[in-house]
């Protein structure tokens, strides 16, 4: 019934700085059951530079938490003030020293609900002993019981002589050794705690084979037993990650290497951070073997892409090998998709005159994909204006599949309008025209009358051209024809991985969302039943967030080895202290 | 504050003015808008009956940002996230009348999207209903017979010389102006021949000569070489219209069974106030047939006046999405009646196919009210939600619910009152 109150004054105490003793770290008290952990040996570092280091400065300029602050009425200064005096120490050394050593955190899941598990090491134990009594002390003062309640109800642990414990209640076990302070809810998950190093997490194969890919400049590191979590729960909470690797919309859309996740034991994730920037690395292990080597780019170098600054939202390229993915379908998939297989590839040939799309296109196709997002100039402008994008496949005889697939096009825009005469919509007119010597298809809506409202579906314009050998087909002219003159101009940056990569430009990012808040706000108020003003609100703080991002990245490691990783970077425009 | 006398059979005596309480307050702010708390209908107890109604017809204002974000809505083209739109606005309370009067008229002109397929064109409709539905209503029935919806729900473009189309002509007699008996077959036959070249090309009405019926015409007992313009005129000029938009307001805001002498009365005060409908209904409010017993609780509550109302009453703030999607299943789907006539209303509103979405709606709406953090007592929950009064049975089941005391035992009592029989009249 304290641990409400008491876990928060505990992580405030705090201890003068004095040699740090040979204690296990916090890291080798969480026991070998554990099925999930986190590691942050650098969480002292955190509070060290106290509020005025950037990240903390970063986080208070940030709109709700401005607000936030606003309403609480008491400055983050005049808390920690408070808190110091309480404790008697000054607040953020405290925690500091208290955290020096690192912290850990343990979750076991079992029939009896989850067991959590706090351990962290500080500089200095006789200080932290000082400071548990004298806590528990001002706790027992607080609630008005009898001095010595919480601090008599201390015992020892045979196995361990010089450990202290407390059963408080029935949510909240404490134990001190040294400098580590452990806490977790029962008297037997503390006494756990107390026997498992040597035996426990860390010393097991999992967590082993984790750890000799984790890097120690990483500030956290968050490590997820997989197979032991199905063990304790069941099938059922991991059932959509392991269907992934059978699903061809997985394959198809995000890739076979993040298919093959589905097959992870071990997940890990470790972030490297600072005030400008941060970084989420996500390991898999046990994903299996490579199953069929074309479905992983190896050594098979990636398109160059034509860049642009200041408009561009998102590039990247990506590796779908269709020619592989239709011929080993029925090792890969279940028996139920493999019509829709059937379907898809008549439906294609339809777009092609009838041609064997696994024969006459698939195997003449490049695996990699060029993918381009950017804000492009629209005539008429519509009036929920979106990024055009474009996709940029690689033929190896343009002379025979360009014509096709130009052609695929046309025939693709020919059944659409017969949807639309059969709905009443209206239809897109065919169009051929010249961009620096390049032919480019389009086909387009009649535009509005002058005045009226432009629909979404202006932002449709599709079109298609074929430059050497890249084909290029995109929802807009606009871009079509930037990236046609570009690739002919061989204005192009060479890509320097050879796996699935996609980034985002922050402020590209930001003008998007800035350019649709009104749509925004009212979607906010639609669906979710917030006022204008609350909704207003909360979609300025998405704006603020979109500002800070300089760019954002997603790269695939590690496909070829049995092993796949993805690396997410997140970098922050500079901060300027105002 | 002047006292209207209203025929029928009190005419005899001068009808005595109901008393301005809290129940009277409830009501008025319940018809000529869509509910309101129990601080607003305070405000009104204290403001008075002529400035209550006064402020409720002035005020047309709702937040800014609605507006500011609905030509992202438009341009996505669909007709969902328009009619949650409404219904945001609606909740909001910041045009009451105005919106009361719009959906009134949406009814009344109705008209779906199910075959105009244009969310713009529907939106225009409605807005046209909004800014001008509470003005002079023949130049409301000008604007709506060129309205590009209407024209492509009555098919318009197909009613040309020699071919003419009687779906228009056929509507604006029977439902829009003058109603069934004023006319005959001939008379719709003659005046589709007078609406022939009216038409829309890509959403703009178009008057295309070529396709218009130039010819003689004989109709409503009147010989000429009438246009859509002039059979208008002459429709307008019948006595019928008058007393068909006088029976239509008063089936809105008084009784949904007119009296003959009600429809006279307020008919030749429609013409009084030529034919301005904010000022014969601010003439209507303040009569004393409006809060007479016979008006009270008169009718069986629309989906929309339902949730609106109750959200409004208990201040909550419900998704208007989820509002729209529930208000669909109970029968009435913004911008889609079921037919040119509308929504009959009535006991249609109420039967095995309706009831259980209407319940559960409010079943729901009660929780999410107790979600957001209102408390009740009985007596605070009866007056909000049952201004006119609770049945001893039921106050008795309501004090039984709250004697739990938890937040379940509070929602639980306040589904029991809004899906209580009383609840569902207006």
């Amino acid at each position: 019934m304290f641990h409400a109150t008491l876990l928060p004054l505990l992580l405030a105490s705090s201890a003068y700085a004095l040699p740090l003793t040979q204690a296990p770290a916090p890291l080798e008290h969480l026991p070998s059951d554990c099925q999930v952990v986190v590691d942050a040996p650098g969480i002292g570092a955190l509070f060290e530079g106290g509020l005025d280091q950037p990240w903390v400065q970063r986080l208070r300029a940030f709109p709700k938490v401005a607000a936030a602050l606003e309403e609480a009425k008491m400055s983050p200064e005049a808390a920690v003030g408070i808190a110091s005096a309480f404790l008697g120490r000054p607040l953020l050394p405290a925690l500091a020293e208290l955290c020096d050593g690192g912290l850990a955190l343990g979750l076991r899941i079992d029939d009896g609900g989850p067991h959590p598990y706090l351990a962290l090491r500080s500089a200095d134990a006789d200080e932290l002993e000082w400071l548990v009594e004298h806590l528990l002390t001002q706790i027992e003062r607080a609630q008005d019981l009898p001095g010595g309640t919480l601090l008599d109800g201390e015992r020892s642990h045979p196995g361990h002589p010089g450990a202290r414990v407390w059963d408080l209640g029935d949510e909240l076990s404490l134990a001190l050794r040294g400098p580590v302070l452990l806490a977790t809810k029962t008297a037997s998950d503390v006494d756990a705690m107390l026997d498992a190093p040597g035996s426990g997490v860390v010393n097991q194969e999992p967590w082993k084979r984790a750890a000799r890919g984790f890097d120690a400049d990483s500030a956290a590191r968050l490590w997820v037993n997989v197979e032991g979590l199905e063990a304790a729960l069941g099938p059922d909470p991991t059932a959509d990650l392991r269907r992934m690797g059978i699903d061809p919309g997985v394959h198809f859309v995000l890739g076979s290497d993040i298919a093959r996740l589905s097959g992870m034991q071990l997940a890990c994730f470790e972030l490297f951070a600072d005030s400008d920037a941060a970084r989420l690395q996500v390991r898999s292990l046990g994903g299996g073997p490579v199953q069929i080597p074309a479905l992983h780019p190896g050594d098979l170098p990636a398109p160059s892409l034509p860049t642009a600054r200041g408009t561009e939202l998102l590039r990247g390229h990506l590796y779908r090998n269709l020619d592989a993915l239709f011929e080993h379908r029925q090792q890969l998939f279940g028996v139920e998709v493999q019509p829709k297989f059937a379907e898809a590839a008549a439906n294609l040939s339809l777009f092609l005159g009838g041609s064997d799309v696994e024969e006459d296109l698939f195997p003449h196709l490049s695996p990699w994909f060029g993918l381009i997002a950017r804000e492009v100039e629209m005539q008429p402008k519509p009036d929920l204006p979106l990024p055009a994008v474009c996709l940029l496949a690689y033929v190896d005889e343009p002379d025979i599949l360009g014509p096709r697939l130009i052609a695929g096009f046309q025939t693709a825009i020919g059944l659409v309008n017969v949807d639309a005469a059969q709905e009443r919509k209206p239809s897109m007119l065919l169009t051929l025209e010249e961009h620096k010597g390049i032919p480019i298809t389009a086909a387009r809506y009649l535009a509005p009358p002058e005045g009226e409202g432009v629909d979404a579906r202006f932002n449709l314009v599709p079109a298609c051209a074929l430059v050497g050998d890249t084909f290029v087909v995109g929802t807009h002219v606009a871009l079509v024809r930037q990236v046609a003159a570009q690739l002919k101009a061989k204005d192009v940056t060479r890509a320097r991985r050879t796996t699935d990569r996609l980034q985002l430009d922050g402020p590209m990012l930001h003008r998007t969302l800035a350019a649709n808040v009104d749509g925004l706000v009212l979607n906010a108020v639609l669906d979710e039943g917030k006022s204008p003003a609350a909704a207003r609100s909360d979609v300025d703080a998405l704006l603020a967030l979109a500002q800070l991002i300089e760019r954002a990245e997603a790269t695939l490691t590690d496909s070829a080895s049995g092993r796949v990783g993805l690396d997410l970077t997140l970098e922050l425009l500079p901060w300027k202290k105002k | 504050m002047e006292e209207e006398v209203v025929g029928g059979d009190d005419t005899a005596a001068q009808q005595t003015m109901p008393e301005w309480v809290a129940a009277a307050a409830a009501h008025s702010l319940r018809r000529i808008g869509f509910g309101a708390s129990q601080q607003e209908i305070e405000g009104a107890l204290q403001a008075g009956r002529e400035a209550t109604v006064d402020e409720l017809l002035a005020r047309n204002a709702c937040d800014p940002l609605l507006d500011k974000g609905l030509p992202s809505l438009l341009a996505g083209g669909e007709i969902q996230p328009l009619a949650s739109w409404w219904i945001a606005r609606i909740l909001d309370g910041g045009a009451p009348f105005a919106e009361r009067i719009a959906l009134m008229w949406h009814n009344h002109f109705a008209t779906s999207f199910a075959k105009v397929d244009d969310a713009r064109l529907m939106h225009d409709q409605v807005q046209l209903f909004r800014d001008h539905g509470r003005g002079d209503f023949r130049e409301l029935l000008r604007r709506v017979a060129k309205d590009p919806a209407m024209l492509l729900w009555l098919d318009g473009n197909e009613n040309r010389l020699g071919n003419p189309n009687e779906n228009f002509a056929r509507e604006v007699f029977e439902l829009f102006a003058l109603g069934l008996g004023a006319y005959d077959e001939k008379d719709v036959q003659e005046a589709a021949r007078a609406f022939t070249g009216w038409g829309v090309d890509r959403r703009r009405f178009v008057n295309r000569e070529r396709y218009h019926d130039a010819g003689e015409k004989q109709v409503l007992g009147s010989r000429g070489k009438f246009d859509g313009d002039g059979m208008l005129d002459l429709i307008l000029a019948r006595p019928e219209c008058p007393r068909w938009i006088a029976r239509r307001l008063i089936v809105e805001f008084i009784h949904p069974r007119p009296r003959e002498t009600e429809i006279e009365t307020w008919a030749a005060v429609l013409v009084e106030e030529d034919w301005n409908i904010e000022r014969t209904c601010r003439r209507l409010f303040l009569s004393s047939v409006f809060l007479s017993p016979r008006a009270r609780l008169s009718r069986i509550s629309g989906p929309v006046e339902l949730v609106a109302g109750a959200a409004r009453s208990m201040g909550a703030r419900p998704a208007p999405k989820a509002l729209a999607r529930a208000t669909a299943d109970m029968g009435q789907n913004l911008y889609q009646p079921p037919s040119v006539q509308g929504w009959t209303g009535g006991r249609d509103w109420i039967h095995a196919g309706t009831w259980l979405a209407r319940h559960n709606t409010l079943v729901q709406l009660a929780h999410n009210a107790v979600e957001q953090g209102l408390g009740w007592s009985a007596d605070t929950l009866l007056a909000v939600l049952l201004p006119d009064g609770a049945p001893a049975p039921l106050r008795d089941a309501v004090e039984l619910a709250l004697r739990k005391r938890s937040r379940v035992a509070i929602a639980d009592a306040t589904a029991l009152v809004l899906t209580s029989p009383e609840a569902q009249l207006a």
